[in-house]
């Protein structure tokens, strides 16, 4: 735990919140300015003008749970298709995750990730709700998601959906910055085989494998296999970081349509795998550093079951259970065994046609285990060892159309009580104006929280020192969780822009402020003494003020049939202060400012002949002062091969500007800093 | 540990809180006058998609030198009325410089001079249905999943929240129509 005072820019924030009140201004009473000159244009005229590729991407996606055109959503909604992760030579889900705007993604070592939406960036980025099919993939521990077990056949997700903002009212406690949604795809789109084999200089061997099959007229099962070998990174002076990783998974998924507007969904996975790293840490005297291997053996399975029915057009009764089992052994600091279930259900309603309920709830039991540490370094315990928590939520959303669809409200609350922080509420409200065809404006104010991880709540962590500071002999300082310790807020005001000129051009802008109370803190307590040692306890609060504001632009564009281009850019301050009273002792993890200000991608797709593919992907990500990181610069180039629809090769290049170079630094697990190489990477794949 | 002035802090955020109160008051009043505006004729999402498709196919198909209204493309349609208001919107556009005309059928009788029939899922798909149909070298288009593998030429249906469509290209060759390569290349499904 370490932590600089608070920073940045006021100037910048006073300019920015002046052009947001006048765009607010100007957002409200556009209405009446245009109200008076609109004609009868229809959107169907802007369907009309695109062609069959185009009308067939037209995704509708369930940002508020229910089939919608993404394009009428009053919210900051990317969607990465398949073809965009197929396209971009990704091999994990957190490096697709790179294309997205406002979406800050730092590969730490070879199976961790810092991913996170909007500022508060980490290991475990609190503040970021993942969820695969319906399943929440953060875990309670820490807050965050541990990325080195959300796998599966990438040719098999259909998309992932990133909704940045608050998604709570809909998704739940802990979407304070943003969602990320993976859906993969119904089985009936994967009957067949296919088998994709790539290697390279850091890819060490994987292998996918699919195979779906029709289940008459029913329906259609698909099962696949997956396994990996990543070779591992290396440190800054070179060496090698010792952090290889492997994975293997099996699983499956049934999509089956019953009689009567009936349908279900199984879907099941079994994974093992180990990851390594090294980590810095104290020897049994607490009195110098020792740098050991720590293995990470993780294992898991999960098993979800969907049920829908339509009683009519506009009445739909969804059910969703899934039970998840996960392992993990950070061998010389802790252990988790954790089991989830859960039970959805979600009921979606149309009044006439131009208002929309969506209610439902959910009830979430989770149990776990954490036993004492072993190792070496001793980095503590968990009191009580085994918890049993439970989840209640509810929600409701509303959602009214006006004018020929033209203009649409959405509010929404949720009511969730969670054993750690009590009842909260989240609630929305959003509106969208579309200005024809072509332009979309957007709105919205929420309110979001994040629930206490169980760290914050029962951890006895003894906090290392940074890797070349060795304590004096016996002067250990002590983190300890406490009841105390509430949830964290955010109240976010958002504002976007959608234009698109005809089939060739497209603009997405989004702005946003954030106001967060209530943030983690950390208040240096009495040192004790305790069988020899001076102890100097670390106690959390919620001492923490602050805001981040930024803007987020995509652009793409489409001279030619053959070629597309798009463009994305980011930009995010942030500010963070220790409430004034509480400044003397209190600081705040120096996590709050891991974010970059800026982000560029520039991403091409060339279709050089009707079987040729050339994609080029430029990124640039500024610098980390606090983390001293210095800015980057990646250029991926992919070139692609299919002699016909069933073959496909492609060699990629990631990172070619330079050997390596460090892209975040954890002080948090004190992992040694590893750096990400270039790397080289071929691939086979075969659909039959 | 100093931060930044903490009131000025509290007053810009209050300015962007009000702001934002105040546009959205202003929204919550314009209500009743957009209301009073827009109860025009409204078209499901759905729909809309499904007639933006339809035209994408008038472009991609060539009929046998023997169809007989050179200048005017004839869009059967035996749907309900949400579905077929849609694609009578199409009426009067062009589409390989024929005009499109919509006429909504009862059942498939008279197909003489019909060129695309789109039927609605609830209407049953009948082996006499397809005969007639290849006889008078008609497209036939439905939003069952499975009128491909029924005899029907293009099945355009909803799948995972987006339009998908089959092509079953026996019945299209048995029809002497041609279908443009790029039409087939984005089929979901072949039959060939």
């Amino acid at each position: 735990m370490q932590i600089p005072s608070t920073l940045c820019s006021k100037g910048r924030l006073a300019v920015f919140v002046g052009v947001f009140a006048l765009i607010s201004l100007f957002v409200a009473f556009t209405p009446t300015l245009t109200l008076a000159c609109s004609g009868k244009e229809d959107k169907l005229e802007g369907l009309l003008s695109m062609d069959l590729e185009e009308l067939m991407n037209v995704e509708v996606t369930s940002a508020f749970k229910k089939p919608q055109n993404f394009r009428n959503i009053p919210a900051a909604v990317y969607v990465i298709t398949s073809e965009d992760i197929r396209r971009s030579g990704a091999e994990t889900i957190p490096e697709a995750l790179r294309m997205v705007p406002g979406v800050n993604v730092a590969k730490l070592d070879n199976g961790n990730w810092a991913v996170s939406i909007r500022g508060f960036n980490g290991l475990f980025s609190d503040k970021l709700l993942v969820l695969m099919d319906g399943r929440t993939l953060y875990d309670p521990l820490f807050s965050g998601v541990f990325w080195d077990v959300q796998d599966t056949v990438l040719e098999d997700i259909e998309r992932i959906e990133v909704i940045r903002g608050p998604g709570a009212s809909i998704w739940g406690t802990n979407a304070v910055n943003g969602v990320i949604n993976i859906i993969t795809k119904n089985a009936s789109d994967t009957v067949g085989g296919m088998v994709s084999v790539s290697g390279g200089n850091q890819n060490r061997g994987t292998l996918s494998a699919r195979y779906g099959v029709r289940m008459g007229d029913v329906g259609a099962t698909r099962f696949y296999v997956k396994t990996f070998k990543r070779h591992q990174q290396v440190q800054s002076d070179g060496s090698t970081a010792w952090d290889d990783w492997f994975m293997d998974r099996v699983g499956f998924r049934s999509d089956l349509k019953l009689p009567e507007a009936n349908t279900v969904s199984l879907k099941g996975e079994m994974y093992t795998g180990r990851g390594t790293n090294k980590l810095v840490g104290l020897d049994r005297t607490y009195s110098k550093h020792v740098i050991q291997k720590n293995n990470v053996p993780v294992s898991g399975g999960y098993l979800v079951s969907d049920f829908g029915h339509r009683f009519r057009k506009g009445l739909d009764l969804f059910f969703r259970f899934y039970y998840d089992h996960t392992e993990r052994k950070f061998s010389k600091l802790t252990s988790q065994t954790r089991d989830t279930i859960d039970f959805e259900f979600k009921n979606h309603w149309c009044v006439g046609e131009l208002v929309d309920f969506v209610w439902g709830g959910t009830y979430r039991h989770t149990s776990d285990d954490i036993p004492m540490s072993h190792g070496h370094t001793g980095y503590g315990s968990f009191i009580p060892r085994r918890r049993k928590d439970d989840l209640f939520s509810l929600f409701l959303q509303n959602e009214f159309k006006f004018w020929l669809e033209r203009l649409r409200f959405i509010t929404g609350v949720r009511l969730d009580h969670y054993n750690y922080s009590g009842l909260e509420a989240q609630p929305t409200f959003r509106f969208l104006y579309s200005l024809g065809s072509h332009q979309d404006l957007w709105m919205a104010v929420s309110r979001a929280v994040r629930s206490p991880s169980r760290y914050n709540r029962d951890a006895i962590w003894i906090l290392g020192p940074p890797a070349n500071d060795i304590p004096a002999p016996g002067a250990i300082m002590v983190f300890r969780g406490s009841d105390d310790y509430k949830s964290e807020k955010v109240w976010s005001y958002e504002m976007g822009y959608r234009w698109r000129s005809g089939k060739n051009l497209t603009v997405d802008v989004t702005g946003f402020a954030n106001f967060y109370t209530d943030l983690f803190s950390g208040t240096v307590g009495t040192p004790f003494e305790h069988h020899g040692y001076e102890i100097t306890p670390i106690d959390p609060g919620n001492h923490g003020e602050g805001n981040t504001y930024g803007v987020e632009l995509t652009s793409n564009v489409k001279p030619f049939k053959w070629w597309r281009v798009e463009l994305s850019y980011s930009y995010l301050d942030c500010n963070f202060w220790v409430k004034s009273k509480y400044r003397n002792n209190t600081e705040l993890t120096v996590h709050y400012m891991a974010s970059p200000h800026h982000k560029v991608s520039v991403r091409s797709y060339m279709d050089l002949t009707s079987s040729m593919e050339l994609d080029v992907w430029l990124r640039y990500t500024s610098s980390l002062s606090r983390l001293d990181i210095p800015a980057y610069t990646g250029l991926d180039i992919r070139f692609g091969y299919h002699p016909s629809k069933q073959l496909e090769f492609s060699i990629d290049g990631k990172d070619l500007l330079d050997p390596y170079h460090p892209e975040f630094r954890d002080e948090f697990l004190h992992v040694v800093d590893t750096e990400v190489p270039r790397s080289v990477n071929a691939k086979i794949t075969w659909h039959f | 540990m100093s931060g930044p002035p903490y009131k000025h802090k509290i007053l810009l955020s209050r300015l962007v809180h009000g702001s934002f109160l105040v546009s959205l008051m202003a929204l919550i009043f314009l209500f009743p006058l957009s209301v009073t505006k827009g109860k025009e004729s409204f078209v499901s999402t759905e729909c809309e998609l499904k007639t933006a498709f339809i035209y994408q196919f008038t472009k991609y198909v060539s009929w046998p030198k023997s169809k007989k209204d050179k200048d005017r493309l004839i869009i059967g349609v035996i749907a309900r009325e949400h579905m077929f208001n849609a694609i009578k919107k199409l009426d009067g556009k062009l589409s390989q410089g024929m005009k499109i005309s919509v006429i909504s059928m009862k059942d498939y009788s008279q197909l003489d001079g019909i060129d695309i029939l789109y039927i609605e899922s609830w209407f049953p798909i009948k082996e006499e249905l397809v005969k007639k149909a290849v006889k008078h070298h008609v497209l036939t288009i439905s939003d069952r999943n499975d009128a491909a593998e029924k005899g029907i030429i293009i099945a355009l249906y909803m799948a995972d929240s987006r339009l998908r469509f089959d092509v079953n290209l026996k019945v299209a060759d048995a029809s002497s129509l041609r279908l443009s390569s790029r039409l087939l290349r984005l089929a979901h499904k072949l039959i060939i």
